[in-house]
């Protein structure tokens, strides 16, 4: 690099200043286009809502496991509820067994309504938002969480 | 050391100035202009009705809309904002709610598999077809209705389609099929019709009219108000149209397709 | 000040920075030496170039310009694999992905077309440039043919890449190019079937492509590229007149204290042996400034280009519909015309004829002399034939590019074509 002498910067030091003081940030500027390249603006994952049918598909007091979506839906005498079967520990898929459900890959174990039990999980299976349409079907987002013990009523 | 470095420096700053120019173009794509007019006009007019505070910033977004159960991918709510929002009134394109969306709701059919164009386009010219690589422009008001028959195969159905019926009275009545074949029937003395409504832009001799700005409807309607337009040697009849009749006639002849509508659009599959 | 200056001079000497930073930066001719010497990238160029070789107007630097290319090339390519998925029914839409939605999306595609065209061009003026500066004489007969055969390996990598769009371009041209293929003796239909991975352009032939072009074709490019550098500094340097016409005015230069290994045992001139004039200059920073000035250039004119023309696209591929005149990238452009005439001499026996010939050049021109100067008188029917040869490609491409129209007519460029 150019050295300073006698406090003076001579000049075709300066002219190499100017070169590489321009050239690094456009590799900075270039890495950063790449950066935004990498992220993509659009997606083609399905969306986090979607239709679940009505509610008179749904047996009273059952369970329906929607597998495609990783959902329980649960109908009671209270109404509907959505949980969501993603592990809230490295997001496997849980398996409803007898009393609650079950981490098949590190062995976490939830109860009915989503609290852990045991294992390394770090805390309860997410409540989902789930809704009628104005058409009178039940629309779930996985996304949108809601507070535990939620139900929705028909 | 006998090196000048003025070339040196010289390129440096052309790079930058060369790096701003590209990160510029990328960054003010042109959909960001109309939604930012969008929210502009939706802010004064939330202020029209007394509302206050300032307006939120923009957050710009491509808006996608993916037709469940085929491949079908649009990007036209990236610019046409107000296409859901009957209750703003916007009175002009881009921004004009669609009429009646929820006869067919845009998350189940997207908006091209009725008005043509080009779905995964984000820039106007693009998006309406009036590029080389795209050969299917948009279908302008009324022509939309040859779009219907994609779905609605019995055409009992359409009652809202009065030009595309209309056209096939007079596709029958004019007896078209005397000449032209269409499906099998018909003679063959004229061009066959059954996948006219499936051909290219550029398929088409516009003759001494040729602008990229007219379409195949354009084409279909000059040749039908004046069989001799575009070539002078066509044997085809005048068979002195109105303005109204030649319209219903494009109508239902672009309607001609042999492409294959993905079964869940169907509306006699539907339950 | 003095305090940031004291920092970086401690900085300077931690442990850290000296094993990273093997020597100073003093302007001294030890630190010049291993700038070169001690750097993994730069350690490619001798310490130590001859004189002739910096000047511009003898290399023209389309060397080293091919090879700068070719790593823009692998960048753009490898980002653009983010994106691009090899099936049939996605590969159209990934381009209008990158076009329409994806962040510099287009800009990569461009720059990754434009360079491709530039580097056909640029591989191609290379090799005339050694080609009139006698570049392939003795002892560099060798390298002369990896030459030609990094020619080939470049225009496989662009029939390869401009097919991965599937476009109507992309389709027709894997039919002809195939079909072209199925002329070669005896393995030619079989060749063909390999390729296409089946009898139809369909997606097997795409994947294949695809593989051919990100991996085969680049994997090939490295190991030839790697050959011919190595080459070039076991020859003893690029080209360049015999060291006794220099006319050196300078002493000889002092025997290096050092001894420098195993290049003691190389044959032929080296650019440090004793007794020679010293005609050299230090390749820091002399040769590697020159290099990076000229690959800004480079950049800024790519940059230029992709900003304001578009890399093309043809309506997605359609089996049914082959468009009219159905033409190849400006580079094919000369075999097409050829094949037009006859698709086995056209296609399989002239080029074979040509590229055989060309790798046997310096085996049939053995006049030692007119070395290291363009167009030297002493070789007069060497220059004509090979100029011969360069014009006919140029006139072939030039009418395959210019003159000719739907289907494959000959149209002067003010006659209009005709519509359908």
């Amino acid at each position: 690099m150019p050295e300073e002498k006698g406090g003076k910067i001579k000049r075709r030091d300066f002219m190499l200043w100017i070169g590489w003081g321009t050239l690094f940030p456009v590799f900075a500027g270039m890495i950063e286009e790449t950066v935004k390249f990498i992220f993509p603006n659009v997606l083609y994952e399905p969306a986090t809502t979607f239709r679940a049918g009505r509610p008179e598909d749904y047996p009273s007091d059952s369970v329906t496991f929607l597998a495609e979506k990783r959902v329980f839906v649960f109908r009671d005498n209270g109404g509907f509820r959505a949980l969501s079967a993603v592990c809230t520990h490295l997001g496997c898929t849980v398996r409803q067994e007898k009393k609650g459900f079950f981490c098949p890959c590190h062995g976490s174990v939830f109860d009915a309504n989503g609290f852990v039990l045991s294992g390394p999980a770090p805390k309860p299976l997410d409540w989902l938002s789930i809704a009628l349409t104005r058409k009178g079907e039940l629309v779930i987002d996985v996304a949108k969480f809601v507070e535990t013990g939620y139900k929705l009523k028909v | 050391m006998r090196i000048k470095n003025w070339d040196f420096a010289l390129l440096g700053l052309g790079s930058l100035v060369l790096f701003g120019l590209t990160v510029g173009r990328d960054t003010n794509r042109e959909w960001k202009k109309y939604q930012k007019r969008y929210y502009q006009m939706e802010y004064s007019q939330a202020m029209a009705r007394g509302g206050k505070g300032p307006m939120e910033p923009l957050r710009y977004k491509i808006n996608q809309i993916m037709i469940p159960g085929t491949d079908i991918v649009d990007r036209c709510t990236t610019c046409h904002l107000g296409f859901d929002n009957t209750e703003a009134g916007f009175e002009d394109n881009p921004y004009k709610a669609h009429p009646n969306p929820y006869q067919h709701p845009p998350e189940d059919f997207g908006c091209p598999i009725c008005h043509g164009g080009q779905g995964l386009a984000t820039t106007v010219a693009d998006a309406h077809g009036e590029r080389e690589n795209w050969q299917y422009p948009i279908l302008k008001s009324d022509y939309v209705q040859a779009s219907c028959s994609k779905c609605h195969q019995d055409q009992e159905l359409i009652k809202d389609a009065p030009l595309l019926l209309k056209g096939k009275e007079l596709f029958a009545q004019y007896e078209c099929l005397g000449c032209h074949s269409l499906r099998g029937e018909g003679e063959k003395d004229a061009p066959d019709l059954t996948n006219e409504g499936d051909k290219k832009r550029h398929e088409f001799d516009f003759g001494k009219y040729d602008s990229p700005k007219l379409t195949q409807a354009d084409w279909q309607f000059m040749h039908l108000k004046d069989p001799q337009v575009f070539n002078p040697d066509s044997e085809m009849p005048n068979l002195g149209l109105s303005d109204e009749e030649a319209k219903a006639l494009t109508i239902y002849v672009l309607s001609l397709t042999e492409k294959e509508t993905p079964e869940t659009l169907i509306y006699a599959k539907k339950p | 000040m003095a305090k940031f200056n004291d920092l970086i001079k401690g900085l300077r000497e931690t442990q850290v920075w000296r094993s990273i930073f093997r020597h100073g930066y003093a302007p001294t001719e030890r630190n010049q030496s291993l700038a070169i010497s001690s750097n993994f990238f730069l350690h490619l160029h001798p310490a130590k170039v001859r004189r002739h070789a910096l000047k511009f107007t003898y290399t023209l630097g389309l060397g080293g310009l091919s090879f700068f290319l070719f790593l823009v090339l692998t960048v753009t390519g490898i980002l653009l694999m983010i994106y691009y998925v090899p099936s049939t029914k996605e590969a159209y839409n990934n381009m209008k992905d990158l076009e329409f939605v994806i962040s510099y999306g287009l800009l990569l595609r461009n720059l990754h077309r434009w360079s491709a065209h530039l580097m056909v061009l640029v591989v191609f003026f290379h090799m005339c440039r050694v080609f009139y500066t006698g570049g392939y004489k003795r002892p560099r007969e060798f390298n002369w043919g990896i030459g030609v055969v990094l020619l080939l390996l470049t225009l496989f990598l662009s029939f390869t890449g401009y097919l991965l769009p599937w476009d109507q371009l992309a389709f027709w041209a894997i039919t002809v190019g195939t079909n072209i293929a199925s002329y070669a003796p005896i393995l030619g239909p079989k060749i063909r079937y390999a390729l296409l991975g089946g009898n139809i352009v369909g997606q097997n032939a795409l994947m294949r492509f695809y593989v051919l072009h990100v991996t085969i074709l680049p994997v090939l490019m490295g190991t030839f590229l790697a050959i011919h550098f190595w080459r070039i500094r076991k020859d003893g340097g690029i080209s360049g007149p015999p060291i006794e016409e220099v006319g050196a005015e300078e002493e000889a230069a002092p025997a290096p204290l050092k001894t420098y290994g195993l290049m003691g045992l190389v044959k032929g001139p080296t650019p440090m042996v004793e007794k020679e004039p010293e005609d050299t200059e230090f390749t820091f920073p002399n040769l590697v400034y020159k290099e990076i000035k000229y690959a800004m250039l480079i950049m800024i004119i790519l940059h230029v280009f992709s900003f304001f023309f578009n890399a093309p696209l043809e309506e997605l591929a359609d089996p049914e519909h082959t468009p009219n005149p159905a033409k190849a990238p400006w580079y094919f452009l000369g075999l097409q015309e050829l094949v037009s005439y006859s698709a086995f001499l056209g296609g399989v026996l002239a080029p074979a004829l040509a590229v055989i010939g060309i790798i046997l050049i310096p085996f049939i021109d053995r006049n030692p002399s007119g070395v290291g100067v363009w167009f030297s008188r002493e070789r007069k029917l060497a220059i004509i034939l090979f100029s011969i040869f360069v014009l006919t490609a140029v006139i072939l491409t030039i009418i395959g590019t210019y003159l000719r129209g739907p289907n494959w007519g000959w149209y002067w460029p003010w006659q209009e074509w005709p519509k359908h």
